[in-house]
């Protein structure tokens, strides 16, 4: 109904317009100066002066061009006297028979063709997250039939792994992290990510071969932190407390002291110190001042891609979205090629953010 | 709501179209009022077409995917600037921009014709609304651009990567404009058939749109042609395909019109046929427009084709120029012949000028509708290619070349063509002297290169000549011609730098075609090539991803004759959505020179390089920029504006005179 | 617009005028009309599909345009040489293209080739023709395909 009241004021309006323009009451046409163009001739005649000066036109040709441009504005005011209107002004009834032509004409044309009630449905105020998962689902499915085709593309593996992953597929995650580790050799960070996604996989009930991948990566590099970090949670959980210990204090002993994830390795040291116990629960007090402070520096002085990410899954933890759709834009500023940009895309596509317009 | 909002506001400017079409034939002699109504609905047209096109924009820019032609022809992903040209890079939205350029030069009429006389007003804005309704009409009813979809999809279909260039994204509105521009003098030319008033007055009002239509078009083309140039990766700029004669038949019509609407300004002859000329140069823009979209005719550069609509398009062009032409037939034999003048004059030059680009035209006709007659007679299929063209259209336009020069020396009615070539001595002696030069510094290779090249020098300096002759340079003291200079009509300038361009746009092509030269070969990171003096040494090879593909990116380093060194990238790129690949052409600029380099795609580590050396090619597009310039110099020129030229002093209510 | 001094120095009546006009005109309507037409007899090209090229013996060197499509997994590539062949499905073409071919040609595609046979059989490319589309399936080559039935609607879109 909304619809249709404002067609038929539109159109009132425009009848309403033409109306008052006939009234000559617009302000756009007013009233032309009709059976007299003798301004135009007078250029035309001056030009022809103009050119006798210059030398483009003779002298007796100039005359000539004179009297054809006086004949020609006799004959047309002979004519103009000649052809008054033949038929009359336009009247009030052929005005209304053409306003009512273009109202039923409109109007009608539109019924036929229209469709009035439907809204219209911009992206951005559509229930964003079917439309975004489903995009990163297409992309999925692009990427898994190229790596049907060539099972050894390196970067088709390592585009999908942590894509995998966000989707929760973490039995998928830990095969493509294999494959990359096959194809490209193992770095800690690559086991350590297999690990995880095992680790997700087996869903708290452990797993061996995510143990040993951590433990493979610990070695490989002494100063590994995450691999660390896993290793010492899932000793923990299996209460397997000296080694956890020792794994807690190896961490901590990498770190550097304002590292976001201090605060909970040092309360998972007290849980592993506490047989199990967790004295004081890491709570989201704790998890916000860590946020804090991890925004505050990645603000200051910017950070790695996977920082940022931390940073966006942190808030996405605390339930903050809006900080969360801030700390996005700041790392698309920071990383504007998606290649650079890890899993961050993932993250956000997965929570529903927006990546598309990277605004400040 | 806001796209069924748009979708009225289309159907509402039909509406009004339609009546004020009916309305102003039926009363057009009724005096001032009819004449009123029209102009209000001319400017109603434009702010509602306004209106719809902005809700289409507004639908693709928020990716509103419940409008099947945002479905069709956007995607989320695209960058803001090809959401907003996905808009016209289809049929149904090029119509909507079509439409929204028609009737803004209807309201323009509108709104700068208040001195038209009113008969003549009300006949222009009754056929500019005919053809509002004609084409608003073909669009709602047949292609509709507000068409929905239900349920809406949640992502769009189109990332084609060839049509998301800044290139695309502004040369089809250039082109539109000046082909659309044209139909003001289409329209003028039924008021003038119907009305049977056809004077110099006539002459002088549809001489500023002609040349707004023209820059608009020249532009348009040139943009054109440097597009596919960088774009496609073949290193031409002129393919004489069915696309590009459509919009280069419209240019040189215009051109002629150009000219001979100047002559019935000035001298009040060449009635009928710069009446004939109007017609046909709107004729040949609609074809432009529609004859590659019906999908008879396929090119390179046809994005919009379908084939479905073709019989409607048919029929709306042959009623249109059909019309037209029949009107044409029925009222020219009553208009009032004027103006006698010998055959070396001022106008016989311009008659020539009419006669070579009214048969160039009706040459790239046959060549470009020839195969589509034969198609259907006797069921060959045969194409016409460059040789012929370049045949046909070289011959025509050698002499046309050869008498420009004298055209702007010639004085009116009665020329004394002796004293005119005494003028041009200089010029000639001074084109003969550089064509002889350069032909022995560069080496012929094609035989017609030393003609092409006195050609372009003579037309280029044959423009200086008139200057130099008005200014009275070297006659009287250096001071004295400067201000004579400065103080010519703008349109003697504007004359002088649009035949100069000529010249430089023909030395341009005769350059680049005799002393073009190209290497295909196989080259391997490390290694290096030299073509012309140039040496290009493949760098390196990488894969490298892109946001949205990823590409094969080759870097090389040029070095040119003077030693100095430049990087760039030729790359070919796969976009990761669509698997459509593209080539990116390496184009480094040298002087007007440029080395156009192409990566081939690369098989077993061995890759394929297609090197150009392209000598004074840029100047093509630089003659035509110039042309663009005059254009816009002699619209600048107050004697040109419509409307009387004490109009700005005076106060409007006040009569005339 | 040159004419004999003697005459115009006398000035012309009208008529005279009129009719130097309109015998200029002439003429050179006429010359552009004969250069049409020679060009047009001269300068045009034929289209075949590989199975006109058999049947009708189309002469060795003559420029024309081959069209059919790319047979699959005849593409061969030596350094700046490709080798491809081009069949309607009832005949096929050995063709040979030397530079760089367009980003859209590829095997089962459709193709137009301008270049000549050789003696030998084998077709000489100098142009090889693609399109911005995709999807794009050259005009002639639908019909020639249509000709030969070995069209399939939906393989063009």
């Amino acid at each position: 109904m909304l619809f249709w009241s404002i067609a038929i004021a539109v159109t009132a309006i425009a009848c309403a317009a033409i109306y008052y323009a006939a009234a000559g009451r617009s302000a756009i046409a007013t009233p032309a100066v009709p059976e007299d163009n003798t301004g135009d001739f007078r250029v035309v005649l001056a030009g022809i002066d103009a050119d006798l000066a210059s030398g483009k036109l003779g002298e007796a040709e100039a005359t000539a061009a004179k009297a054809e441009l006086a004949r020609e504005v006799i004959r047309l005011k002979a004519d103009s006297a000649k052809a008054k209107p033949s038929n009359g002004e336009l009247g009030q009834g052929a005005l209304f028979a053409g306003l009512g032509g273009v109202a039923v004409l409109s109007l009608g044309v539109y019924f036929f063709l229209g469709q009035p009630n439907m809204p219209s449905l911009p992206l951005a105020e559509r229930s964003e997250v079917a439309a975004q998962s489903i995009n990163l689902d297409d992309a999925i499915a692009r990427i898994e039939q190229q790596l049907a085709a060539n099972p050894d593309d390196l970067r088709g593996w390592t585009v999908i792994a942590p894509a995998y992953r966000e989707l929760g597929r973490y039995a998928d995650a830990a095969h493509a992290f294999q494959r990359i580790i096959e194809l490209g050799g193992a770095t800690p960070d690559l086991q350590t990510n297999e690990a995880e996604a095992l680790l997700l996989a087996a869903d708290g009930a452990g797993s061996p071969a995510a143990m040993d991948l951590l433990r493979a990566a610990a070695e490989s590099d002494p100063t590994h932190v995450l691999s660390r970090l896993y290793l010492a949670a899932e000793l923990t959980r299996t209460g397997k407390y000296p080694e956890a210990i020792a794994a807690w204090e190896a961490a901590i002993k990498l770190s550097n002291g304002n590292e976001p994830w201090l605060s909970a390795a040092q309360s998972g040291l007290q849980a592993a110190q506490n047989d199990g116990v967790v004295p004081n629960a890491v709570d989201d007090e704790m998890i916000q001042q860590m946020v804090t402070g991890l925004a505050k520096r990645l603000s200051a002085s910017g950070g790695t891609i996977e920082e940022w990410t931390q940073l966006v899954r942190a808030y996405l933890v605390l339930g903050d979205r809006e900080r969360a759709q801030a700390a996005v834009y700041d790392a698309l500023a920071a990383y504007p090629l998606t290649f650079d940009r890890g899993d961050l895309d993932a993250v956000a596509l997965g929570a529903g953010l927006d990546l598309d317009g990277a605004k400040p | 709501m806001s796209i069924e909002l748009g979708h009225f506001a289309l159907i509402l400017a039909f509406a009004i179209a339609t009546i004020s079409t009916i309305g102003g034939y039926a009363f057009w002699r009724s005096g001032n009022r009819i004449a009123l109504v029209l102009s209000q609905g001319a400017i109603l047209q434009f702010i509602l077409v306004a209106v719809a096109f902005a809700a289409l924009i507004q639908a693709f820019v928020t990716s509103d995917f419940s409008l099947l032609l945002a479905v069709n022809n956007s995607h989320s992903l695209k960058p803001l600037i090809f959401k907003i040209s996905g808009v016209w890079g289809n049929h149904e939205g090029s119509m909507v921009l079509w439409i929204t350029i028609l009737v803004a030069f209807g309201a323009m009429v509108a709104a700068f014709g208040r001195r038209l006389p009113s008969d003549l007003l009300t006949l222009v804005l009754a056929t500019q609304s005919l053809l509002t309704a004609a084409f608003a009409g073909f669009t709602l009813f047949t292609s509709n651009p507000f068409a929905r979809v239900f349920p809406a999809p949640l992502e769009g279909k189109d990332l084609n990567p060839i049509l998301q260039d800044i290139g695309l994204a502004i040369h089809p509105p250039l082109l539109y404009a000046g082909y659309v521009g044209f139909s003001i003098c289409f329209s003028f030319a039924i008021a003038a058939l119907i009305s049977g008033r056809i004077d110099q007055a006539w002459a002088r009002w549809v001489r500023p749109w002609t040349m707004l239509s023209w820059t608009f078009l020249t532009l348009g083309i040139a943009m054109g042609s440097y597009w596919a140039y960088y774009e496609l990766g073949w290193g031409g700029w002129w393919f004489w395909d069915p696309v590009e004669n459509a919009s280069f038949m419209p240019w040189l019509a215009g051109t002629a019109l150009l000219h001979s609407a100047l002559v019935m300004e000035k001298r009040n002859a060449l009635k009928i046929w710069t009446v004939f000329l109007s017609i046909i140069t709107f004729s040949l823009s609609l074809l432009g427009t529609f004859l590659v979209r019906s999908g008879i005719l396929t090119s390179v550069h046809t994005f919009a084709s379908d084939p479905t609509r073709g019989m409607v398009i048919l029929s709306l062009l042959a009623l249109v120029i059909g019309g037209a032409f029949f009107l044409f037939a029925l009222r020219a034999a009553s208009l009032r012949q004027g103006g006698l003048f010998a055959p070396v004059s001022r106008e016989g030059a311009l008659i020539l000028n009419n006669l070579f680009l009214a048969t160039a035209v009706g040459a790239v006709l046959v060549g470009t509708l020839y195969p589509l007659v034969l198609d259907a007679l006797v069921g060959t299929t045969i194409s016409v290619g460059a040789p012929f063209f370049n045949l046909t259209f070289g011959a025509l336009m050698a002499p046309l070349l050869l008498v420009l020069p004298f055209g702007p020396m010639l004085a009116w009615k009665r020329a004394d063509i002796v004293s005119a070539a005494q003028r041009l001595i200089g010029a000639a002696a001074l084109a003969v002297f550089l064509a002889i030069l350069i032909s022995a510094l560069g080496g012929v290779s094609i035989s017609l290169a030393p003609i092409g090249l006195l050609l372009g020098f003579w037309v280029a300096f044959g423009a200086i000549a008139e200057l130099v002759e008005r200014s009275r340079l070297g006659r009287i003291p250096l001071g004295e011609s400067m201000r004579r200079l400065i103080g010519l009509p703008r349109t003697a300038w504007s004359t002088a730098i649009a035949h100069f361009g000529i010249g430089v746009t023909v030395l341009g092509i005769v350059a680049t075609t005799a002393w073009e030269t190209e290497l295909v070969t196989t080259l391997n990171p490390g290694e290096s090539a030299e073509l012309s003096g140039y040496t290009v040494k493949f760098d390196s090879f990488d894969q490298v991803p892109g946001p949205n593909y990823i590409a094969d990116e080759g870097r090389f380093t040029i070095v040119a004759p003077g030693g100095s060194t430049r990087k760039t990238i030729a790359d070919r790129r796969t976009y990761v959505a669509s698997g459509i690949p593209t080539t990116e052409a390496a184009i480094e600029t040298y002087g007007f020179s440029q080395v156009y380099l192409q990566l081939g795609e690369p098989l077993e580590n061995t890759h394929v390089v297609r090197i150009w050396h392209k000598p004074y090619i840029t100047l093509i597009w630089l003659g035509t920029i110039l042309m663009a310039l005059a254009g816009v110099l002699s619209l600048t020129d107050r004697k040109q504006r419509i409307g009387a030229p004490r109009r700005a002093a005076r106060p409007v209510a006040e009569p005339a005179e | 617009m040159t004419m004999p001094a003697a005459v115009r120095k006398k000035g012309w009546s009208r008529k005279q005028k009129r009719l130097a006009i309109i015998a200029g005109l002439g003429v050179v309507l006429a010359l552009a009309t004969t250069l049409v037409l020679v060009a047009l007899r001269d300068q045009i090209v034929f289209f075949y599909s590989p199975s006109e090229i058999v049947s009708r013996q189309v002469p060795v060197g003559q420029a024309i345009r081959l069209g059919g499509i790319v047979k699959e997994d005849s593409w061969v590539r030596t350094g700046e040489t490709n080798d491809f062949v081009v069949t309607d499905g009832a005949r096929d073409v050995p063709a040979r293209f030397i530079g760089i071919l367009p980003d859209l040609f590829s095997e089962g595609q459709g193709v137009v080739a301008e270049g000549s046979m050789g003696v030998d059989g084998l077709f000489t490319a100098s142009n090889v023709l693609a399109k911005h589309d995709e999807n794009y399936m050259p005009k002639e080559v639908v019909n020639a395909l249509k000709a030969s039935g070995e069209w399939r609607p939906e393989d063009a879109q």
